[in-house]
This record gives C-alpha cells, structure tokens and sequence, in this order.
C-alpha cells in the first residue's frame, strides 16, 4: 500500500521511543566536474562546496554510531566501452557532524569509516575524486554510479 | 566543435544530482517469536521517484584495531552462527515510491520448527535508487556528455529473539594514555548472556581531592566481543595522577528501555597519570 503525504506525521513521531527512530540518507549531489583539457587529470576537492559529492544523514536521537562506505567507480563509461579513469586518494572523503563543508573530518573513501552523528542526529558525507581523461579521449555519454552505504550500529 | 572541445564542454557543466534516498523508521527492528513479524516504514521524501530493493544479510558489529566499530559481514553463516538471515522475507522486496509516498515492508519470520531459545540476528538492507539521470549536455550537437548517479544504501539491524533471554557483561583491560589534548580510553567488552549487549558507558576522571574532572558517555555494543575506544577532551585538566572510572550499564538513549535485555552494570576503574 502506498500512501502519499504522509511524511509529516510520520516526522511528528516522538523521538524518544525506539520504535520511533528515523534514519534519512540523502544524496545531494555527485561530483561535478569543472573544465578540463583531454590528457589532462581535473580534481574535485571534498572542500568544494559546488562541485563536490554531498550525502546527507538526518536520524534522531543523538550519540548515533554510523559506519560510512563507499563504492566508488573506477571510471565513467562511454560509447563503445569508452571510459574515462576516475581515482580517489586517501583524504578524498570527509565528514562533517556539523553539516560544513569547511568542518570536515578527511577519511579515505576506499576504507570503511566510522562517524558519530551530531547530537542532533545530523551529519554529512563529503567526496572528491581525479577524473584522468586521455589524450584521445572519445565523444559520447559518460555514466557511472556512486553507492554510499550507512550502517547503523545501536 | 572537435571531440575534444565537445569532451570539455560536457565535463565542465556541473553533474545535474536531484536529491536521491529514503527515510526508514524504525532503526532497529526487534522481533519476538510469538508474533514473527514486525513492520518497516519507508519514506521517500524526495521530489523524484526512488526504486527501492529491501534485502537481508548476516552480519555483526565488531572493533578494529584502533577500536572503531566495523560490520563483520559473513557471505554463508554456518550453523554456529546465530544468523536469521535466511528466515527474514520483506513484502514487499521491490518497490518504486512516488515523491513523498511512503510504504511499509512487512517483515515475516519463518525459522526451523526445532529452533532452540536464543537470540539471532540479521541486517535489513534498504537500497535506493533515483529514476534516470538527465545528462548534461555539451554546447554543440554532437551529444558529449556525462553523468554520475548516486545510489544510497541503508544497513539496520534486527534481532529476533526466542524465549527469555539473559544479559550480561564482563570488562577486563581497561586502560587510558593520553594522546594530544584528549584522553583515550580503551577496554574489552564480553558479552556473557544470550543476547547482544545494548548499553552506555560511562567514563569519569577523578582528582585525589576525589572532584570529577572530566566526563563522557557514549554508546557500547557487544555482540560477542569488542575492544572499544572512547575519547574526552583534557582541556581543563592539569597534569597529574587520576583515578578513571569506567561503567557500562544497560540502556541507550536510541532504543526504548522494553526492548533492551538488561544486565547488571559493571564497573572499573583504573589509575591514569596525565604529563
């Protein structure tokens, strides 16, 4: 059965009972890309506020324990098996408790990490990456999926 | 346009991401063997459609060397793990949420008929994925594009529990070293009831004056063992020697106090000299 705006009441649940416990993972946005010259890697800083990956975590309660993973591409696909390489070092993540994009705590995204949410039960999941096109890189349609995985732990 | 100009045009333009992922409640889900079934709620609070995949998988909380809390996932439990992986079926398993619809997931257990009295676990795993992603677009016609999309998943635990259980905890190797401006706790925790231990520690520096100096609580999970790490800020602590106190009591402030099998607190305490 789907019910339709619903989202409110369910909100309104007091938080201080167990079985009313929310968790929200939400991705805002992935990581775009700025110019970049074929042959030439472009990097996208965790500290970029518009280019940047965002997820964000709204649970209640406070003292939330949440284990962060990614599964990070290695490439973006294109046409005819085309791809462009895409690499992540090792502070390429971070999170912040305070949802700033200037307070974060650098994690490399390749490793599971483990973040205390914020006492209000907020937190948010920041990504950079190099995208490394070739010389003779290929016109075309480039996709790839980025997979953030919370787990809570109670 | 060349192909290479197409190339940079297109990976100029900013990913175009609309909000992606669900709102789940409860967190915990905790099912009892005379009802075996208990509800998910799902939410999407979104403004794009989201599909959505509920699964299961065995798995437990565990520490890492540096007493981060890691999840042990284990592919095929055997018979000698308390695993209700098998025996979790969601109704729905697949699903596609309108903007701000929401749906709940019936959770039906069916274990083995001789199953013996315990406590078993599995993880609910939500999977959500937005609708298709608009490419961006390069400036000329040739049609050099690209997208990312985001898939977010979401790992809660449930625990079926048959029969009465039995709580229980034992604390050994407590101990403290200071690390910058911040004292660093650790001990292992062994649980001895039947079921996971779900409780809070508590952690107190004590002068020779017998004040309390510094403070901290934070939460303790022990599914079998774990050698936690806990942290408190040293700011406004001199140098010299303390008395640690250290206890884990049953209780959190996430989870209602009905669904947590107690125990009896335990306590420790330690001597830290601070330089």
């Amino acid at each position: 059965m789907v019910m339709r705006a619903v989202v409110p009441l369910l909100l309104l649940l007091p938080a201080s009972r167990g079985a009313a416990q929310t968790l929200q993972v939400t991705g805002i946005r992935g990581v775009a890309f700025g110019p970049m010259l074929p042959g030439t890697s472009a990097v996208v800083s965790r500290t970029d506020g518009s280019r940047s990956a965002q997820f964000d975590i709204k649970g209640t309660g406070s003292g939330r324990v949440v284990q962060l993973q990614f599964t990070l591409p290695a490439a973006l696909s294109g046409p005819g098996g085309a791809v462009v390489p895409l690499s992540y070092a090792s502070a390429d993540a971070g999170f912040s408790a305070l949802q700033s994009i200037a307070s974060q705590t650098a994690f490399d995204p390749r490793s599971p990490y483990t973040a205390t949410l914020a006492t209000n039960g907020r937190g948010s999941v920041f990504l950079g990456c190099t995208a490394q096109p070739a010389a003779g890189q290929a016109p075309g349609n480039y996709t790839a999926t980025l997979t953030l995985t919370v787990t809570y732990f109670p | 346009m060349t192909r290479y100009a197409a190339l940079l045009a297109a990976l100029a333009l900013p990913a175009p991401l609309l909000a992606q992922g669900v709102l789940i409640a409860p967190t915990v889900v905790f099912i009892d063997a005379r009802t075996r079934t208990a509800s998910l709620m799902i939410v999407n609070p979104n403004e794009q459609a989201a599909e959505i995949e509920v699964g299961t998988l065995f798995a437990y909380p565990v520490t890492d060397s540096t007493g981060q809390l890691v999840l042990r996932t284990v592919e095929a439990p055997d018979s000698t793990l308390p695993s209700a992986a098998a025996w979790v079926k969601p109704f729905p398993r697949r699903m596609s949420l309108a903007p701000h619809a929401q749906q709940t997931v019936r959770l039906l257990v069916t274990p083995p008929p001789s199953l013996a009295d315990g406590e078993y676990w599995s993880r609910i795993v939500v999977t959500a994925r937005g609708g298709q992603l608009p490419l961006s677009a390069g400036a000329d016609t040739g049609g050099v594009r690209v997208g990312l999309s985001v898939e977010v998943r979401t790992i809660i635990p449930l625990l079926y529990r048959k029969g009465r259980q039995t709580g229980g905890i034992v604390v050994s190797a407590l101990r403290a070293q200071r690390q910058g401006d911040s004292l660093v706790v650790r001990a292992h925790v062994e649980r001895t009831g039947t079921a996971a231990a779900l409780g809070t520690a508590r952690g107190e520096l004590i002068d020779s004056t017998g004040t309390s100096r510094a403070v901290f609580s934070a939460p303790v999970t022990a599914y079998y063992s774990v050698d936690p790490r806990f942290t408190f800020p040293l700011d406004s602590v001199p140098p010299g020697r303390y008395r640690l106190r250290l206890e884990i009591s049953p209780g959190r402030q996430d989870l209602a106090a009905d669904a947590i099998v107690p125990f009896s607190a335990v306590r420790d305490s330690v001597t830290v000299l601070l330089p």
